[in-house]
Parts: structure tokens; C-alpha cells; sequence
């Protein structure tokens, strides 16, 4: 199908002439050379028959005046002669006569032209022989005078020139037939070709639009124009059965596109009722965890907080060692469950990370205290080493980092025998801008084997099974910590070697911050304990009965005179009728629940519409702070809480009214 | 013939010389050789009208093939006559043949008779019997036509010779000249008779 792409000019201009310009040239060319063939035959056959009766004609009359010229030929008399021959001047074509005795003599001469013309013997004349010739433009004629009875003797010559004015306007007037008749010829052969063409390019014009409807609109359902048998007729059949075919096979297309598109359709819909599917089973995965941590924080609530009263009674030492077995277990427990509760979370995607200012070294020196006891159990020595420009305050969540910093220290003592477990802190306040926090927690433990590190921060994983058995723990918390440190912007990494030691570290790239820090408290690294240095008036909504028992007796222990409200409306009531500090709020309770009796107590009129109201809840998931904030509690206490904890809330809203709230938007 | 021409050009140079100057011309020999080339001229002049004439079976002995040529009395040619005709025939393919005419039988058996100006008298008498005999009568003056009962003469007039002839003798000798025998002739007599 390829065309030449090297043509002479004449050949692309015989391509790309139109068809309808080609076949009006061909018709014209071929037209024109029959009419110019026709007309030079014609033209020579005229020339020559006149040429034939000039010469006949020319013949005859040099017959005729030799004739008559017999006698005066005879008698030599050049006055008959002359007389003879002037009558030639009635010949239009005549133009010179000359009678020649026999021995060649010249007798007389005449002229059209010249008034005596020089006479001349015969052999200078252009024919000497009978006959007749071409001069120039004249017919010449040389003809015998015979003489009389004719005994083969002549009596002399006539000799005769006449013009060939005949023939030149016969060829002229010929010319302009031929050129009139080739010109009319011309102009009907177009006209009839104009007409004729049609039967050839309509077909082809009509074929070529349909392409272009083809071509452009891609609408193959037009047909050409059926025509006759010939071979535009079968191009255009073998066109529309191509048109047919392509139509099939496009439609046989659509049938196999839109088969395709439904069977997608269904698969598509297929997979999003198995996502839908999965997405409901994860949430009710995590609705059915947080249900199982209220459940379980709930009960968890009341063990600790019995053991921890149980621990402040009077026991011998075989039952102090008892008790606080089980106050140990307890919090084991409710470690684990917070390690699942918090990976699900992550799981999820719905854990949290705050920005708030915090101060990084108390955050640091609080981790130490935590664990410093168990570090002094193993005899390992706990250090902390915090570097310059941390006497300030970042942006950041110190929950998380205190998480972290514990999960990390925690293990670290875990896993080492002897030697030394070290945090370290430092902040680069000039890298890049923001300041950079490096955290590195390095132990002299067991350490990780190569083949073991990238491991580590998988999910439920210890670098050796037998770790687990050995060491105990979920093995939730080196990935805890990993899935935090990435949410934080940071990356946590591990560098080990086996029976030296491990170096776990990562960096947080965090904006500073200015702390309100009126509080004073803890800065100097000191846990706060319970100080009996207050007695504030508390009221304790709490529906259930054992927490309503380790409520009561607890803020009792840290020096409060507690009032009880069985639900919310209770609550409502006290707050309407008496005076309190701060409130204790229970979120599930019946009747009233605490988010909507905080909202009856926030609208009340007098000193108690903004009372510290703090919440006590075992939905420890997220999004619990943020409702309880949204209905005005001021702070959180997650169950199941401690002396500690409550005691430090009492602290925080009992000496001071001023609102510090940890995550409340400011 | 061409010598014939050329002395009779040179014939009629000197007659209008002779015209013009007629005290330059030298009597004697040279009028002698005018009258010689006169003859000679004039026997030309019989040969043709012998060719242009056409002589009725009548008139022509039966069985004969020639054509006589007759002089009457003395010839005044010196020869040239004979030599003219010598060989040659006419245009009906007979053969000329000049005779000299004693005798009236003679001159009836002649088809061209030439009389010559200076005939006898006696002789000329002949002349009126040969009327009717088909004998074309061929004299040298102009009275010969006129009024001698000649038929045609060979006259010199303007100084080229010319022919007389007398159509009522020819109708009466029962001859035929050609219309263009006639053009070159000066005609006398009525041409209706």
C-alpha cells in the first residue's frame, strides 16, 4: 500500500490533479489531437487536391493557348502572339507567358507585372522539358505548340507562370476551419465531458463524502451509494461490505467492552462488599476491644486501687508480700491490656499524636523514676544524661515520648544482667530550622542478634521465641514505640551486638515552645505522693458500688471530704444545693450520664457552673478526651486510676483553680 | 530557319535604313542580295501556308502522296525553294514537291501555285482557269489579289512580310483557311460571298 514517494513533478501533478480535472484534460487532450489529426489531414488533402486542379487547370489553359497559338507560332508572328497571349490577363492567377520558336528562340514575353519583359531564350527558363513545376510560390508550365495535322513537328513552346494565390488562401482559409473546428470541437467535447464526468465522479464524490463521515464522525452505519456493475460499482460494494464488516466487529467490540465493564462492574462490587465487610469487622474489632478494656478496666479499677488500700492497713509481712503480688500482677495486666488497647489503635489508624509545648526533661526524669526501682532490684546501674538547650520547652506529645522513653528503658532493664542502662537526651537547636530532639536509650544487656534486628519492631515479635518465655511481655512494645516515633516524624532505630549490648535511638524534629508554668511541681524530678496538706470538698459521681467504695475511700486518703452522687442527676442536684472543690464524673451511669450531667452543671447559675469537673472513665480510646472536653469537663482520669493519679488531679484543681489542663485547646 | 530569321531581321533593318536614307543605298550587288533573301523569306512563307493548309480530298489526285508546290514560269528562288521543302511533308502527311509549271495541265495539277511578279502575261491568263481547280494561288503584289484573281500574296508591308488574302477567291477555289490563318492575314473581299 505504500506510495512512491519520489515522483517526477509531472506525475505528482498528474496525482493530485482531481479526478474530475483529469478526466475533462484527458477528454480535452485526446479530443483536441483526434480534432488537430482531422484538420492537418484535412489540410494537406485540400492543399493537395488544389495543387492537383492549379496544375490541371494551369495545363489545360497552356493547352488551350498553345492551341491558338498554332499559327502565329507557325508564321512566327509575334503580334498574333502577343495578341493571343494578353488575353491570359482575364486569369487572375496569370502572371507571365512566353512563346519560344522551336529552336528556343523567344518570340514574345508577357507580364502582369512588367510592361515588356526582357525576352529570353528557352534554357533559361525553370523548365525546359513539357511539364509543370513549383518556382518560389508560382506553378510554371511549359507546353509543346503542335502544329496543325500534327506530324509530331511543334511549331514551338508556350511557356506559362501563374500564382499560387489560390492554394495560400485555401491553406489560409483551411487554417481557420481547422482552427474554428478544433475550437468549436473542443468547447462541445467539454461540455459533453462536463456532463459525461458525472457518471464517473459523482460516484466518486459520493464515495469519498461517506469516507469522510466515516473518517470524521466515525459513524459507520452509512452506506455509499449503491451504483452500477462497473468497477466503481463493485468499489463501492466492496466499500460498504467493508463498512459492514468493520460495524460487526465494532459492535462484537461494544458486546466484549460493556461484557467486560459488567463482569468488572461485578467484581468491583464484589470486592467493595468484602472491604465493607472487612472495614465492619475491624470496627467491630475495635468497637469489641474498647468494650473489653471498659469491661476489663472496670473490675481492673477496683483490684488495684483495694490492693493499694489493702497494702496502707495494717498486715504482717507474709500478707504485705501477698498483697502486693497481686498489685503487681494487676498492673501487668493492665499494662498488657494497654499495649494491645494502644496497638489496635495503631492498627487502626486511630491513634493520636498531640502538639503541645512539654518539657522534655521532666518528661525524662519521670521515666527514670519509673523504672528506677526496678533497676535497683537488678542492681543495674540508671543513667541519665541530658544535654544543653533542653532548659526550654518543645512542641510535642509528652504522653507519646514518655511511652516511648519507657518502653525502650523498660526493656532495657529487661534485658540486662549487669552493667549499665543510659538515656540520653540532647537537642540541636540549629539543624535545619526546626530543632532536632536526638533520643538514645543504651544498655549493656543481652543484645540482638544480626539476623534478629530488622525483626524487632515487627508486631508480636522478641528477637527468639524463647525470649518471650524467658523474659515475659507481649512483644508489642518495641512496635508500639516504632508505629509512635513514625507519627511523631521520626524513625526508630536499633544497632546491637550480641552479648554486648543494644542502642536504640531516634530524632524528632520539633518546634519550640513557651510553657505556662505556674504549676512549678514536678520540675525538680519529684513524683508527686500523696500529701495529706489539704481538705477539700469533693463530689464523686460514680454509679458503680466497688468503685463507688474505692472512690470514696481514696479521696478520703488524700485528705477530701467526699460527697457520692449514685448518678448524674444526683450530681446536678448536689452541685445546685451545696459547694464543691472538684468533681469526680463517672461518663457511663444511668438516669443521667456524666457528659450530659456536666453539660446541666456548665449551664447552672452561681460558683458551681465552673467547678473542676473531672472525668472518670474506662473508655480509654480516643476520642473519649475530646467529648469530655467538648461538654466542659476540665480534665481525664482513665480507669482504672491510682492513688497517685488521683491524688496529683486533686492536687492540680484543689490548689489552685486556675484550669492547667493537659490537651484542653487553648 | 534560324538563319532564315535572322535574314529577315536583317532584311527589315535595311529597308528602313533604305527608307530613311535612300541616297545611302548602294545600287547593285546588294540589292541583288536584298532580292535574294526576299526569296528566300517568301519561300519560307510557302512552306508554312503548304503546313497551315488543308486541301480537300477532291482536289488531291487519288492515290497520290504528294503535295506539289508549283512555280509558274521562270523560279525566281535560285533553289532555296526546293531546299525549303526538301523531305518535309504536309500536315496531312503528304509529301511536297516543288515543280516549275510550263503548261496549264501543270498548274491545274498543283495544289500551291506561286506567281511571280514578273510572269508573262500569256501565263497569267491560266490564271482565270485555275479559279475553281482547289489550287491555292500564292502571288507577290497586292493586285494580285485584288484584281488578278490570285487567291493570296506575299507582300512586304512595313517592313515585315505580310500576307493578302482574298476570301471570295478562296470561297470560290473551295479551300479553307483556319480562323487563325485568317487573323494573320490582311483580308480583301467580301467575306459573305
Amino acid at each position: 500500500m505504500s506510495i512512491p514517494s519520489r515522483l517526477r513533478p509531472s506525475e505528482r501533478w498528474g496525482r493530485d490533479l482531481p479526478l474530475r480535472w483529469k478526466l475533462m484534460l484527458l477528454i480535452a487532450v485526446s479530443s483536441s489531437l483526434a480534432l488537430a489529426v482531422a484538420g492537418a489531414v484535412t489540410w494537406v488533402q485540400g492543399a493537395r487536391q488544389i495543387r492537383h486542379e492549379m496544375e490541371a487547370k494551369c495545363t489545360v489553359l497552356a493547352d488551350v493557348v498553345a492551341n491558338n497559338l498554332k499559327m502565329a507560332a507557325l508564321f512566327e508572328d509575334a503580334t498574333d502572339a502577343g495578341a493571343v497571349l494578353r488575353a491570359l490577363h482575364a486569369e487572375p492567377s496569370f502572371e507571365e507567358a512566353r512563346v519560344f520558336l522551336p529552336d528556343g528562340s523567344s518570340l514574345v514575353a508577357i507580364d502582369r507585372e512588367v510592361e515588356e519583359p526582357a525576352p529570353a531564350p528557352l534554357d533559361r527558363m525553370p523548365v525546359r522539358e513539357p511539364g509543370h513545376a513549383y518556382v518560389g510560390d508560382d506553378l510554371v508550365v511549359l507546353a509543346p505548340i503542335e502544329l496543325p495535322g500534327g506530324a509530331g513537328e511543334i511549331a514551338g513552346w508556350i511557356f506559362l507562370r501563374t500564382n499560387t494565390d489560390a492554394l495560400a488562401a485555401h491553406q489560409a482559409r483551411s487554417t481557420r476551419t481547422a482552427l474554428a473546428m478544433i475550437t468549436v470541437g473542443l468547447v462541445v467535447a467539454l461540455l459533453i465531458a462536463t456532463s459525461l464526468q458525472r457518471v464517473i465522479t459523482v460516484p466518486i464524490a459520493r464515495l469519498s463524502q461517506v469516507m469522510r463521515i466515516v473518517t470524521e464522525e466515525r459513524r459507520y452505519s452509512v452506506r455509499a451509494e449503491r451504483g452500477g456493475r462497473d468497477e466503481m460499482g463493485l468499489l463501492i460494494n466492496g466499500f460498504n461490505e467493508m463498512l459492514e464488516q468493520i460495524e460487526q466487529r465494532d459492535a462484537a467490540l461494544q458486546d466484549a467492552r460493556s461484557d467486560l465493564e459488567r463482569r468488572v462492574d461485578e467484581r468491583t462490587e464484589e470486592l467493595r462488599h468484602e472491604r465493607d465487610r472487612a472495614e465492619a469487622a475491624a470496627l467491630a474489632k475495635s468497637q469489641f476491644l474498647a468494650n473489653m478494656s471498659h469491661e476489663i478496666r472496670t473490675p481492673m479499677n477496683g483490684v488495684l486501687g483495694m490492693t493499694e488500700l489493702l497494702m496502707q492497713t495494717p498486715l504482717d509481712d507474709e500478707q504485705k508480700d501477698f498483697a502486693r503480688t497481686v498489685h503487681g500482677s494487676a498492673e501487668a495486666l493492665l499494662t498488657i491490656i494497654n499495649d494491645i488497647l494502644d496497638f489496635s489503635k495503631i492498627e487502626a489508624g486511630r491513634m493520636e499524636v498531640e502538639w503541645i509545648p512539654f518539657d522534655v526533661r521532666r518528661v525524662a526524669h519521670d521515666t527514670r523514676e519509673m523504672l528506677q526501682v526496678r533497676a535497683d532490684e537488678k542492681e543495674i546501674e540508671l543513667r541519665l544524661d541530658l544535654g544543653p538547650e533542653l532548659d526550654r520547652a518543645y512542641v510535642g506529645d509528652p504522653v507519646r515520648i514518655r511511652q516511648v522513653l519507657l518502653n525502650l528503658l523498660s526493656n532495657a532493664v529487661k534485658f540486662t544482667t549487669e552493667g549499665h542502662v543510659e538515656l540520653r537526651v540532647s537537642a540541636d537547636a540549629k539543624h535545619e530550622g526546626k530543632p532536632r530532639l536526638d533520643i538514645e536509650v543504651i544498655d549493656t544487656g543481652i543484645g540482638i542478634a544480626p539476623d534478629k534486628l530488622a525483626q524487632v519492631f515487627e508486631s508480636f515479635t522478641q528477637a527468639d521465641s524463647s525470649t518471650t518465655r524467658r523474659f515475659g511481655g507481649t512483644g508489642l512494645g518495641l512496635a508500639i514505640s516504632a508505629r509512635l516515633v513514625e507519627l511523631m516524624g521520626g524513625r526508630l532505630r536499633v544497632e546491637s551486638e550480641e552479648g554486648k549490648g543494644s542502642r536504640f535511638h531516634f530524632s524528632l524534629f520539633l518546634e519550640p515552645g513557651e510553657i505556662d508554668d505556674t504549676e512549678g511541681g514536678p520540675l525538680d524530678g519529684v513524683t508527686p505522693r500523696p500529701r495529706n496538706v489539704h481538705t477539700a470538698e469533693v463530689l464523686l459521681v460514680e454509679d458503680n458500688v466497688v468503685n463507688q467504695r474505692l472512690g470514696v475511700t481514696m479521696l478520703e486518703k488524700t485528705g477530701c471530704r467526699v460527697s457520692l452522687a449514685q448518678n448524674g442527676r444526683e450530681a446536678v442536684d448536689y452541685c445546685r444545693m451545696g459547694s464543691f472543690d472538684m468533681v469526680f464524673m463517672d461518663c457511663a451511669m444511668p438516669v443521667m450520664d456524666g457528659f450530659e450531667a456536666t453539660r446541666a452543671i456548665r449551664a447552672l447559675k452561681g460558683s458551681m457552673h465552673s467547678v473542676p469537673i473531672v472525668a472518670l472513665t474506662a473508655n480509654a480510646m480516643a476520642g473519649d478526651r475530646d467529648r469530655c472536653v467538648a461538654v466542659g469537663m476540665d480534665d481525664y482520669l482513665a480507669k482504672p486510676f491510682n492513688l497517685a493519679s488521683l491524688s496529683e488531679m486533686v492536687q492540680r484543681y484543689t490548689r489552685t483553680h486556675d484550669p492547667v489542663v493537659p490537651g484542653a485547646p487553648r | 530557319m534560324r538563319l532564315c530569321r535572322r535574314r529577315v531581321r536583317a532584311l527589315r533593318a535595311l529597308l528602313v535604313l533604305g527608307l530613311l536614307a535612300p541616297g545611302l543605298l548602294v545600287p547593285g550587288p546588294s540589292v541583288a542580295q536584298d532580292a535574294h533573301d526576299e526569296y528566300e523569306v517568301k519561300a519560307a512563307f510557302l512552306f508554312r501556308i503548304g503546313r497551315a493548309f488543308t486541301w480537300p480530298d477532291s482536289v488531291l489526285d487519288e492515290n497520290a502522296d504528294t503535295l506539289r508546290v508549283g512555280v509558274l514560269g521562270r523560279d525566281p528562288f535560285g533553289g532555296s525553294l526546293r531546299k525549303v521543302f526538301r523531305g518535309k511533308t504536309s500536315s496531312q502527311g503528304l509529301a511536297f514537291r516543288v515543280v516549275e509549271v510550263a503548261s496549264l495541265e501543270e498548274a491545274r495539277s498543283c495544289q500551291v501555285l506561286f506567281v511571280p511578279s514578273g510572269v508573262d502575261p500569256e501565263r497569267r491568263k491560266w490564271l482565270d482557269e485555275l479559279g475553281d481547280s482547289g489550287t491555292l494561288l500564292v502571288g507577290e503584289v497586292p493586285e494580285f489579289v485584288h484584281d488578278q484573281g490570285g487567291i493570296l500574296a506575299l507582300v512586304l508591308q512595313d517592313n515585315r512580310m505580310g500576307m493578302v488574302l482574298n476570301v471570295e477567291e478562296l470561297a470560290s477555289s473551295g479551300l479553307q483557311a483556319s480562323s487563325q490563318f485568317l487573323r494573320l492575314c490582311t483580308i480583301v473581299g467580301d467575306r459573305s460571298r
